[in-house]
This record gives C-alpha cells, structure tokens and sequence, in this order.
C-alpha cells in the first residue's frame, strides 16, 4: 500500500505522520490523533459536522484529502478554548443555550470563527450564510445566531 | 404564581462546556481495545426471498472476525420497543424492503468489512413488491408477511355516540382527504452501537438510544440471558427525535461481539440513517365533519391509513391519529377507523408527535375550512370549540390545566392577527395562520409509565442526582438538576448528575412521549424530598427540634433551634459521616408513577410569503406560544421549541421523501438532496410561554418536546391558504405543487 509522509500543524503542535495518500484529514484527526471533536455525520461535506479551519478556512474535513494539510495549520475544536479558558465563542454558545445535543456544536463553532476572523462585527445575515453549511436539527439556529453576534461584540470589547 | 431560586432559571446546560470544547464522548467516538467495527449487507431488493448466502470468500478474507447471516443469526424474532409486536427475524428468510439486513460483518477495521461485504454471494428470488398504502390492503397485493392478511399490521376503531345522528342534525358537513409525508429524523448521529461481553458473559452495551433500560430487557430476551448480565449506557446523544426509541443497531453488535468475543462498534452510515433506520409514518387522513351554523361542530368521523413500511415497529403512532383528530376539540359524536399497513418500505415507528403530528395537520386544516366557511374567525372558532380543564382530553384523560386561550391571545397580538401586511407588492402575496395544539405528557393507561431516582447527600454538603433519564440534547439532566436542587434548597452548582447506565443508576421510562420532566421530574422531586427529609430528622435530633419546624435554602438550614452563626447542608452531612455514634448516609430515593398524564397546549401562528410566479413559499415569521405549565428552564423550552419549528417547517415544506416507484429505493437518502432547512432558511422565530401552573407536575411543570412541533405545518398550510386561496392537504407543499396548483386555478 501506498504511504504519504503528512506533516502539519495541529492546535499548534507539530505533527508528522505517515498516512495513506488516499486518506481523509477526518479519518486522521479522529483516528490518528483521537481528536474526537471533529465529528463526522454525512461523510459527503454536505452537514458541516467535520468543519475544521485549514489555515483559517472551514473545510468539511471529511472530504478533504489529508495530504491537502501539508505544511499547513489545522485548528480543530480541541485547540479553540479548553474548558479552563473558553474562546468567546464557546462562552457565548453556554451562556445563550445555542448548545443541545452538541454533535454540530464543534463545526458550527469554528465555522463562526472562521467569519468573526475575517469581518468583526458581521451582520446577522452574514452569519446566517457563514454557517449554512453547517446543518443542526436541535436548536432551530435561533440561539447559534444569537450567540455568534454576542460573541463578536464581547471580543471587540 | 410563586417565584423559585432556582426552578424557571434560564440557567445553561450542565454539560455545555463538555460539548462546546469537544471533550463530549458520543458513542461514535469510544473505542475499546481490540475493538472490530461491523458493517450491514442490505438488500437491493424491496421484496424478496433469500435463497442462499455464500460468506466463504468474505470469512476468509484477512481480518474478517465473523459474519452474521441467515446462516447462522438465531431463528427468534427480535422484541418491540414500547408494546410493539415481535414479527422481525434479524436476518431473516425474505427481506421485505431495499435496505433489509441479509449479512453482517465484524473485521478489524470498517474497510476491511465493507470489503468482505463485496465478497458475500447472495441469491434472492424477487418478489413482486408493493408501495402503496391503499394497494396493498386489496386483494391480490404481494403478502408482506405471510401470517398477516391483506397487509393489515394493526387496527384501531373508536366510536363515541352516533355519528350518523350528529351529521343530521349539522348545517354543514365537510369532508376533505389529507396526506403526510415519511418525514426523516436525519439527527445528526447516526445510530450507534458498542457491545462487549466480558469473560464472566456479562454484555455491556454503549448505544446511541432514548430507551436504555427498554434495550436492557430486549436484549436479554433476544440473547437468551439474565437481565443482570446485560448492562446499557447511554454517553452523549446526538439527537434522537424518536428514532431512537427502536432496537436498531443493538442486537446486531452484541451477536458479533458474542460470536467474536471482542468489543463490536456497528454505526449506521448517512446513508442507512436516511433509509434503513425508522421514518415518520406517512399517513393518508379522511375527516368528515358535520358542524351548525354558529360553529358548534355535531360529528367526526375520520379514518386513517398509516404506512408502517415493512415492519410494524409500533401500534402508539396510529392510536395517536385517532386521538388527535376526534379528541382535540368538543363534540358528542365520535368516530375513528384506523390502519397500519405493511409496505416494502423504510420501518416507521417513533417521530416527535407520535402520529399527534399527521392528526394536527388534518384537523387544524380542516377546522381553518370550516372557520372560513362559516365566516367565524379561526381564532374564535378555536376558543369556542377546542377541549379546555375539566374536559376530557386525549385517550380519555381528564386535562387538569389549560392555558390555551392565553397561547391564542398572546400569539394573536405577537402575529399581528387580522392586520395584512400591504408591503407585498407584484408576484408576492402575504398571509397568516393559526393552529392550536394538545399533547399528553406520556402514556399513563396505555402503556407501564413511571420512573425512579436516587439522590445522594454527599459528605461535602452538595448531591448527585442518579437517574436513567435518557438525555438526547433536549438538557434534561439540567432541568432535572434544577428540580433537585430547588427541592433539595442547595445550590444549583452543588448538583451533579450520573444519567443513563443501567447498572448504576435506577429505572428510568426512557426519552418519548414529553414525559421526562413531568415523570422522570416528579421522581426526582420526590427522591430529593426524601434525602431532604432524612437530613432534616438528623438535624432535629441533634438540637432538639421538630423536623418540619426545619427548611433548607441554598445550603443554609433555616428554623427552630438553629445557632445564631447559622448551620449549613455541609456541616450537617461532614458531621453526619464522621461521627463516632449515629453517623448515617442520607439517601434519597423515589419511584413515581405518571400521575395523569397531563395535556400540554399552545397555539402556532405563521406569516408566510408565496411568490406566485415560482411556487415559492417563504416563512417569514412564525410565533410558537406554548403553556407547559411552569418552564423549569424557559431558555431550554424555547430551544425545544425554536428546533420543532425548523423541523416542522422542513416537515410541511422541504422534507420530500423520493422513492424510486419501481425499484422502491430512497433517491434522496443524504443531506444534499434530503433538505433540511439551513440557518439561511429559517424564518424570525418568536417563542412565548404562558405558565398556568398544573397541579399534577413537578413545580407545576409539563412538557414541550413533542407538542412543540405540532402545530407548525397547519399553521404554515393555513397561511398558505390565507395568501392565495389554495388549500393544500397533501405535505411537503413544495414549490412544484404550488406552481402547479396556480396553474390549474387559471
């Protein structure tokens, strides 16, 4: 079988891997890595749930070949905030209840933060576009929007 | 209405931070040592018989731990969740839909079993098959399953009065037909399952379902083993809706991990989950209505077909139809014929509403019809005839709270009833609707409905709260939590939770029906009442006072006797483990019956936008007012509330189910095609509680998972109606039907 060497940034910590060239970046953070945030609910990029930023940008890690993160940094929900010290994100999605059943929680999260990167403060309906691709059948969304305009004014103050 | 510290605290999901870092283990997520993962051969077939299996190559092939097929799978039918039936064999002669199991394979890694998949040779004779819910009861149709006649799995038949009387004596009669859709629960885990025997022959099974200790007993009666040797956890939940109520995935990993003696992981792909799972039944509804001039309505009768696909799973949902359609507003004279079919489909079974759900699209439409034709606003034609306190609501139960007017007056004002919105210009037309809802919390006289709770002083003064309850997302430990604590007069941070293991923790009823806080919540009231008072006891006897002269608030014991520097909870519990004489652990415990399964009411509005030219239906707004009696957590009820909307939308507008007519195959079993509403699809939710407080719950509290989604598709279908003049019984209303039906009116 084919082998890949993989190395790439993950939360911060270099990682050097062996993988095989076919296999996908979700497959690795879970399976490799046990970064068991990254979550996988369609396997096809179409729900969001494996959402992890690529040198900043969401990806569906899920159909985003593993050898693409190459020498490039992967943030997954683990190197966001750690129960100790939440990002303003994680905080506002607690404190507004945007949380349920928490399985799209991770996604949605570093979806939101990928926008709150790029436009500080964003309008509610470029929220509601940044995190259409990621797809949530507990909340209704009505809190998740909430809470990511929340956490964009508590992170300009 | 009497103000708590703690109960109605919009107070943030004890698990939260859990789930916002990713540290929240899902079942998807564990991995055990020497853990094989199983994968499912399903059959291409929707009816067909199962000559002979030929596993040899697959058995062979490197890292192939077993294979589970006819061949071998036990001959016993698998048991029925919730007083369904036993009629499955797993594994069975004749697969009877595309998608059926006919193999399983347990390997050391989810490649290598799909690849020893590929290598099983089945030979099937095709059957003729059948789709249709009115074909297959005729004569001639393909029998499903040979013992049950003309493809009839259940019937139900209510009658109350005299119907035929009824419509004499009405002014007007109306008879409409409706039709509902198999509606996906599409949670975002699939289901899930692990299952490991230890070297004892204990089973321990780690699944993704809303009914641990339910699963507990299927197994050991599946398995042909003691009910001690089978332990079921339930670890975090990614939604459930009602899909995972049904013994799924379970059996099928704990027979691989019994042949292999190794943990056995079996997850259903997207794929699976979306055609291979449990559906909503779809429904076909006949209601005749006989009503007078001034809106008193004089007769009902309705019938219903409910598509159980090929297997019955449940009878609840059809019974629920009927109640629903005959018992939700007042009238003397009653009558309902109902029929589960069997089809060579996807299994229905559970979905949020229970069939309540297809019974509230049919007659929330139909009295809109009839409020119109009798020129009686829907409004008041709903206060005037829909069930209220003392009456006798669904499956005849007494209602011992309403606050059903209050929902319509509020929603009334927060919609702008009766004000058009004169913006709309061109293409576009805007209009409104209401629909009043009514739901049991749980199955009390239908089915066994109590749960149990332990609750545990610890000696640092705080508790743990021990209890079954099935958490799916919907934040039920926390509100539980809440119930403890606010009982229990500590402080919310002084609760913790060990939920859903069935070794540990004491029966719980399971996640179905809007019961959990009214049932699993009076358990736990009770349970906390009984630690409390043990704690009380022992204070009173060291200072020489009367035990109910005592009350606790916020870790502070109040009353007769006690020093002026104060006494805490964790005074008290640290002397009471350490004392050399008389030391004691103060336990509380509670088993609780469904005291009346109370009704839950609200009132949905909808504005919606038509674009006439495309058939496009736009929600602009939806109001969701809801009494269920006291919300323990208002911000955890509107959550429930503001996701049954998104569901409800998708139900009544983008939820198409596509089966292939021939072949019988699901042509949209993933998220690109299946629609779900995206965040950008979502209209302005506004959720509103009126909180008449039912003397029957816990705090006064009742539930609102599944009445929630209830009223949202007639409210749309209703304002669909108001907008342009075309009333759509047939859902999802999709833009096609629309167009179509603009078409044909011109």
């Amino acid at each position: 079988m084919a082998e890949a060497l993989l190395t790439m940034t993950v939360n911060g910590d270099a990682v050097r891997l062996v993988v095989e060239p076919s296999a996908m970046l979700v497959d690795v953070l879970r399976g490799r890595l046990g970064l068991i945030g990254v979550k996988e609910a369609c396997g096809k990029g179409a729900c969001g749930a494996c959402t992890v930023l690529l040198d900043d940008k969401p990806v569906p890690s899920c159909v985003t070949p593993a050898m693409k993160a190459l020498n490039k940094n992967v943030l997954t929900i683990e190197g966001l905030g750690s129960p100790g010290k939440l990002h303003p994100l994680q905080e506002a999605f607690i404190d507004h209840g945007a949380v349920q059943c928490g399985f799209c929680t991770p996604g949605m999260i570093l979806s939101a933060k990928a926008l709150l990167d790029e436009r500080s403060l964003p309008t509610e309906e470029e929220v509601r576009v940044a995190i259409s691709g990621n797809l949530c059948r507990c909340t209704g969304y009505v809190k998740i929007v909430e809470a990511i305009l929340s956490a964009a004014e508590r992170m300009r103050s | 209405m009497q103000e708590y510290t703690i109960v109605g605290k919009r107070l943030p999901l004890l698990d939260a931070v859990e789930k916002t870092t990713g540290r929240a283990l899902f079942t998807v997520d564990m991995d055990l040592p020497g853990m094989l993962h199983a994968r499912i051969l399903r059959s291409p077939y929707a009816h067909a018989r199962v000559l002979h299996v030929d596993a040899r190559q697959a058995e062979r092939l490197a890292g192939v731990k077993a294979v589970l097929s006819k061949n071998n799978a036990p001959r016993s039918k698998v048991p029925a969740t919730l007083g369904g039936p036993k009629e499955k064999v797993a594994f069975d002669e004749k697969v009877r839909y595309v998608g059926d199991e006919v193999a399983a394979v347990a390997a050391v890694s989810k490649d290598v079993a799909e690849e020893a998949l590929r290598l099983i040779k089945v030979d099937y004779e095709v059957l003729p098959a059948i789709f249709d819910p009115e074909e297959t009861t005729k004569p001639g149709s393909p029998l499903i399953h040979e013992d049950k006649e003309r493809n009839i799995a259940a019937s139900v038949e209510t009658k109350v009065g005299d119907t035929e009387a009824g419509f004499r004596e009405a002014d007007y009669v109306f008879e409409e037909t409706f039709r509902t859709s198999s509606q996906r629960h599409a949670s975002m885990e699939t289901h899930a399952s692990i299952a490991s025997f230890d070297v004892s022959g204990k089973l321990t099974v780690w699944s993704s379902t809303q009914l641990p200790f339910h699963i507990q007993r299927l197994l050991a009666e599946y398995l042909d083993i003691p009910m001690s040797k089978v332990r079921v956890v339930k670890p975090y939940l990614g939604g459930g809706f009602g899909g995972k109520l049904h013994m799924v995935v379970e059996h099928i990993s704990a027979l691989l991990s019994r042949m292999t003696q190794r943990p056995v992981r079996l997850v259903s792909d997207r794929e699976e989950e979306f055609s291979a799972t449990i559906s909503r039944h779809a429904s076909i509804i006949r209601l005749k209505v006989g009503a007078a001039r001034d809106g008193t309505l004089t007769a009902i009768e309705a019938q219903a077909i409910a598509n159980s696909g090929a297997y019955l799973s449940v009878t609840g949902p059809l019974r629920l139809v009927g109640e629903g359609l005959i018992r939700s507003y007042r009238c003397p004279n009653l009558k309902f014929q109902g029929q589960s079919v069997y089809t060579n489909l996807t299994p229905a079974g559970g979905f949020r509403g229970y069939g309540n759900t297809q019974a509230h699209f049919a007659i929330e439409s139909m009295v809109d019809v009839i409020a119109r034709r009798l020129g009686i606003d829907p409004i008041k034609f709903r206060l005037k005839n829909y069930k209220k306190m003392g009456d006798v609501g669904h499956a005849n139960t007494l209602i011992t709270s309403s606050g059903l007017e209050d929902c319509l007056r509020m929603g009334a004002e927060k919609v702008g009833w009766g004000v058009r919105d004169e913006r709309v210009t061109g293409a576009k037309r805007r209009g409104k609707g209401v629909a009043c809802l009514i739901h049991r919390n749980g199955t009390r006289l239908g089915l066994p409905d109590y749960s149990a709770a332990f609750v545990k002083l610890n000696a640092d003064g705080t508790a743990l709260l021990l209890i079954g309850a099935a958490d799916l997302g919907t934040g039920c430990c926390t509100t539980l939590a809440q119930i403890a604590a606010q009982e229990l007069g500590l402080n919310f941070n002084e609760i913790n939770v060990v939920a859903a293991d069935t070794d540990a923790t004491p029966f719980d009823r399971g996640a179905f029906a809007s019961a959990t806080v009214y049932v699993t919540g009076g358990a736990v009231k009770a349970a906390a009442a009984d630690a409390k008072q043990q704690l009380l006891s022992y204070v009173g006897r060291r200072l020489h006072a009367a035990p109910e002269n005592l009350e606790i608030r916020n870790g502070q014991i109040y009353g007769e006797g006690i020093p002026d520097k104060g006494l805490t909870v964790r005074e008290v519990a640290m002397e009471a483990s350490q004392a050399r004489e008389g030391a004691r652990a103060f336990l509380g415990e509670a088993s609780f019956e469904n005291p009346a399964a109370a009704h839950s009411f609200g009132a949905h509005f909808s504005e919606v936008e038509v674009d006439t030219e495309t058939g496009q239906v736009q929600v602009v707004k939806m109001v969701a007012v809801h009494d269920i009696g006291r919300a323990i957590n208002p911000m955890v009820v509107e959550g429930q509330v503001e996701g049954a909307v998104q569901q409800g939308i998708g139900y009544v507008l983008t939820e198409n189910v596509a089966v292939d007519q021939r072949t019988g195959k699901m042509l949209n079993a993933d998220f690109a095609n299946y629609m779900v509403l995206t965040a950008m699809d979502m209209p302005r939710v506004e959720v509103g509680l009126v909180e008449p407080v039912d003397p029957t719950g816990p705090f006064g509290a009742k539930g609102v998972g599944e009445p929630s989604t209830l009223g949202v598709a007639p409210a749309i279908a209703n304002a669909i109606y108001d907008a342009i003049g075309i009333r759509f019984t047939e859902i999802p209303i999709t833009p096609e039907k629309v167009f179509q039906a603009m078409r044909r009116r011109e």
